[in-house]
């Protein structure tokens, strides 16, 4: 290559860098506070060190599942929601590993739709390539914003909420979109096994050895969704939480009494729950992590008093939504 | 890691390039294997251990092949023995042969059809009330079996027919098989269209790494922009269909068919435009398919290298053997020389359009879609005389735009509904769907807000249209004969640039990845 050629490659490569590097911040959310609409376990790493009392961990299925303010409301526990849509176990263990050198929760709930995402070694090398460049270039994790951008980015003028980016409360997306699930019953007992493949089984123990270590309660949950969730894989989580003495919490299964209404509570036809669902499945789990008698009440403390300034925020998004 | 990872694009492409060019000129080949394997082992792990025994056995059948040939001594032969000697030589050319191909097929069929067949023979052992059942079998499969497979038979029936010398050199040989840009979707080369480029060793050219990225980028428009956005849209329909019908299920068909086009052959962009990046010329698999008049034409423009290694390799083959010849002299004798010529063709269309739907995946729908087209194609055949003879009693002027349009009507419609069924869950969901078109029919769904249910948003529809207008203004570029990189390569820095840096943005931003989008799979890499 002559070395014409040579600079002429050298400065593309630079202009685009350029670029990028500008044309990220144009794409950065709103909610800046909330540290994005997904891969955001970077908003962890803001709070305190030792301030969170629980935290919730797994794919789009916990992201979904848990509003930490609502428990936060009803019982003044700190929990932050670190789920990461498609996040392989291999990187909740990594994730959660890092969070626990500043974090101490008492609790760790684990959603367990990953348990069945088989991966290979590789899968870790894209993640971390994939989270340098979203760092480097935010574009690329906020990239989705385009459709908004008439809204909140040029004219800034408030749009309705579903017109806006989801914004994040301690981790959790909130999403008042709706699409009924028209599958019928789903729940049928059945004796089948749906095997959890090597490495996820094998990530699933160290997650649950690190717990053991730290003496955290590790707790496993299900959380509601005809499309991911099947008897035979309650059967595998069941028997893991069997034999390493854990509990495990199926809120598929009409024994919790959940009452989840397929026609409103779900976001996109049974795969996720929306806030509606998210609500009803906050106030469960409040209601067990206040039965373990692990976690202390801040309403009062002054030390979370961001808490509570985030609450108002997030009861004025939700008041206008709030069945 | 697929072609349109970040891992793939910023680290792996570009460490390849440089350890390539880095290399001196005869060890090269070596960093394409190297890099070949390394991302072989990335998707497949130990499965590598079947590639591997291909490679060395298509290596050692086709110098087998050679030597036989070779080691025929007819110096002091009578006539006779000459005659003997020969013969003997052939027949076991031919044993040598159809071990190779066994080898080869076998494994494929082992691993990707045993399932298949043994779930339809325990239905049919239930249905027969018979107590015994065959144990479920089910393989891993490696990726690109059912491409570099086709690659190694085309190599060695092109040896045993000696259009191609044996190669004696393993490794040139183990990088055509797996040269890691066809390696996911093909294109499926011939050995002489690549083998001897693959491992020349040229070094890096500005031109080449300039027009090869921009083919990479075009391929990834389409794969990120139109084929993963559709992927929301198809996986909802055809994943419930139950649900749908009438107007939802001709979009969902009609958007497929975008789909399977946009991420075939947007890889087949970027696997070309990865050859042309290392200098390294790879057949063409798609001539704007949708331009076509017939069914016929339409798959001598859709996926071009399958049409063409079965006409090779199933069709030719069938059409010379001795019943079908004699039968294609009665037929021409009995039904006068254009039904009998179509009549004779029939047995070896058959056999084309029965691996075309098998090729493709081990379900009955599969093999209806094989049929779908063989029975169009036969017709066609057939009709054609006939609809030359129609129109010009009834003075049509077949080259009328109004007769053009027609055409591509009927043709759109053909491959929407061939579509439906190659992407239906099985085959009694296609038969479902088809038939909900008709029994759910109702135009309320284009006005109600349904279609905005469907896992699509307003503006992703708008993506999708402008990735539609964008695909259709190049393929009519294209059709003139026009290059439109070469046109771009004409403009000064400045516009260049524009282009290049807007091409860039336009993927990065519009691109249907991340945060509400299903990770989409490249299709055919399923096959």
């Amino acid at each position: 290559m002559h070395a014409g050629n040579k600079l002429k490659t050298l400065s593309f490569i630079i202009g685009l860098t350029i670029l990028l590097y500008i044309m990220s911040f144009l794409f950065l959310p709103a909610n800046t506070g909330a540290e994005g609409l997904y891969k955001k376990a970077g908003g962890i790493y803001k709070e305190p060190k030792n301030t969170i009392g629980y935290l919730s961990i797994g794919d789009s299925e916990s992201t979904t599942s848990i509003s930490p303010m609502e428990i936060w409301n009803t019982y003044g526990y700190t929990g932050f929601n670190c789920g990461v849509p498609a996040q392989k176990l291999q990187d909740t263990y990594y994730l959660l590993e890092k969070v626990l050198n500043k974090q101490s929760p008492k609790v760790v709930l684990l959603e367990t739709n990953a348990c069945f995402r088989d991966f290979k070694y590789i899968n870790a090398l894209e993640t971390i390539i994939d989270d340098k460049t979203e760092k480097i270039f935010p574009i690329y994790q906020y990239h989705n914003n385009w459709r908004y951008f008439h809204f909140y980015m040029l004219k800034n003028i408030s749009a309705d909420v579903a017109e806006k980016p989801s914004p994040v409360y301690k981790g959790y997306q909130y999403n008042i979109n709706s699409k009924p699930y028209m599958g019928g019953p789903y729940t049928e007992e059945t004796d089948e096994v749906e095997e959890i493949q090597d490495q996820p089984y094998q990530y699933l123990t160290k997650i649950s050895d690190l717990c053991k270590e730290k003496g955290i309660r590790l707790v496993l949950y299900s959380s509601p969704s005809p499309k991911c969730w099947t008897y035979a894989k309650h059967n595998a989580v069941k028997q893991f939480a069997d034999k390493n003495d854990l509990d495990y919490i199926d809120l598929n299964l009409p024994s919790d009494q959940l009452s989840i209404d397929w026609n409103t509570d779900t976001r996109d036809g049974g795969d996720h729950i929306n806030y509606y669902g998210a609500k009803k499945v906050s106030a469960y789990i409040g209601s067990y992590l206040s039965g373990l008698s692990l976690l202390t009440d801040h309403r009062q403390d002054p030390r979370f008093e961001s808490w509570n300034n985030e609450f108002k925020a997030y009861e004025t998004q939700t008041m206008k939504s709030s069945k | 890691m697929t072609y349109t990872s970040i891992l793939y694009l910023s680290i792996f492409l570009p460490g390849v390039m440089l350890l390539y060019q880095l290399a001196p000129g005869r060890h090269r080949y070596k960093v394409l294997l190297a890099a070949s394997w390394l991302f072989f082992l990335s998707l497949s792990g130990k499965l590598i251990v079947y590639l591997l025994i291909s490679t060395a056995s298509v290596h050692h059948i086709g110098l087998w092949l050679s030597s036989c040939k070779k080691e025929l001594d007819l110096t002091g032969a009578s006539a006779e023995e000459k005659k003997s000697l020969k013969a003997a030589c052939a027949l076991k050319r031919r044993r040598i042969l159809w071990l190779g191909l066994g080898i080869q097929l076998g494994m494929l069929v082992v691993l990707k059809y045993s399932g298949f067949f043994s779930d339809n023979i325990n239905h049919l052992l239930k249905a027969v009330s018979y107590p015994n059942q065959l144990p479920a079998m089910k393989f891993a499969l490696p990726i690109g079996i059912s491409f570099y497979t086709l690659q190694a038979v085309s190599y060695l029936a092109d040896v045993y027919y000696e259009k191609i010398p044996a190669d004696d050199h393993l490794g040139r040989l183990a990088l055509y098989l797996t040269f890691f840009p066809i390696l996911m979707e093909g294109p499926i080369c011939r050995y002489s269209q690549t083998a001897n480029a693959l491992t020349e060793g040229k070094p890096l050219e500005y031109k080449n790494v300039t027009y090869g990225l921009q083919r990479i980028l075009w391929g990834l428009f389409k794969k990120l922009i139109i084929a993963d956005r559709l992927n929301l849209l198809v996986e909802t329909v055809f994943g419930s269909y139950k649900q749908y019908g009438g107007i939802v299920v001709i979009l969902s068909a009609l958007l497929y068919t975008f789909q399977l086009y946009a991420d075939f052959s947007g890889c087949i962009d970027m696997t070309i435009g990865t050859g042309e990046v290392f200098g390294i010329t790879i057949p063409e698999n798609f001539r704007q398919p949708f331009f076509s008049k017939s069914p016929s034409e339409f798959w001598r423009r859709w996926h071009i290298t399958l049409g063409t290694w079965l006409k090779d390799y199933v069709f030719y083959p069938i059409s010379l053997t001795a019943p079908i010849k004699k039968f294609g002299k009665n037929s021409r004798a009995k039904l006068g020389k254009h039904v009998g010529q179509v009549v004779a063709s029939a047995p070896a269309l058959f056999g084309v359009w029965i691996c075309n739907g098998f090729w493709h995946g081990t379900g009955w729908h599969y093999l209806f879609f094989g049929m779908y087209y063989f029975v169009l194609i036969l017709l066609e055949n057939l009709s054609e005389p006939y609809v030359i003879k129609a129109a010009e009693s009834l003075r049509i002027n077949r080259n009328n735009v109004f007769y053009r349009i027609f055409q591509s009507v009927k043709l759109l419609i053909i491959v929407f509904t061939g579509e439906l069924f190659f992407r239906a869950e099985t085959m009694t969901a296609g038969l479902s769907m088809f038939q909900s078109i008709f029994t759910g029919f109702d135009t309320k769904a284009l006005t109600d807000g349904s279609l905005l249910q469907l896992g699509l948003s307003l503006p992703d529809y708008a993506a999708v249209f402008l990735g539609f207008l964008a695909v259709l203004t190049v393929g009519i570029i294209h059709e003139r004969g026009i290059s439109i990189r070469d046109k771009i390569s004409g403009y000064k820095i400045p516009v260049r640039w524009t282009l290049y840096y807007g091409a860039i943005l336009l993927v990065i931003v519009l691109g249907a990845y991340g945060d509400g989008y299903l990770p989409a799979k490249l299709i055919y890499a399923g096959f």
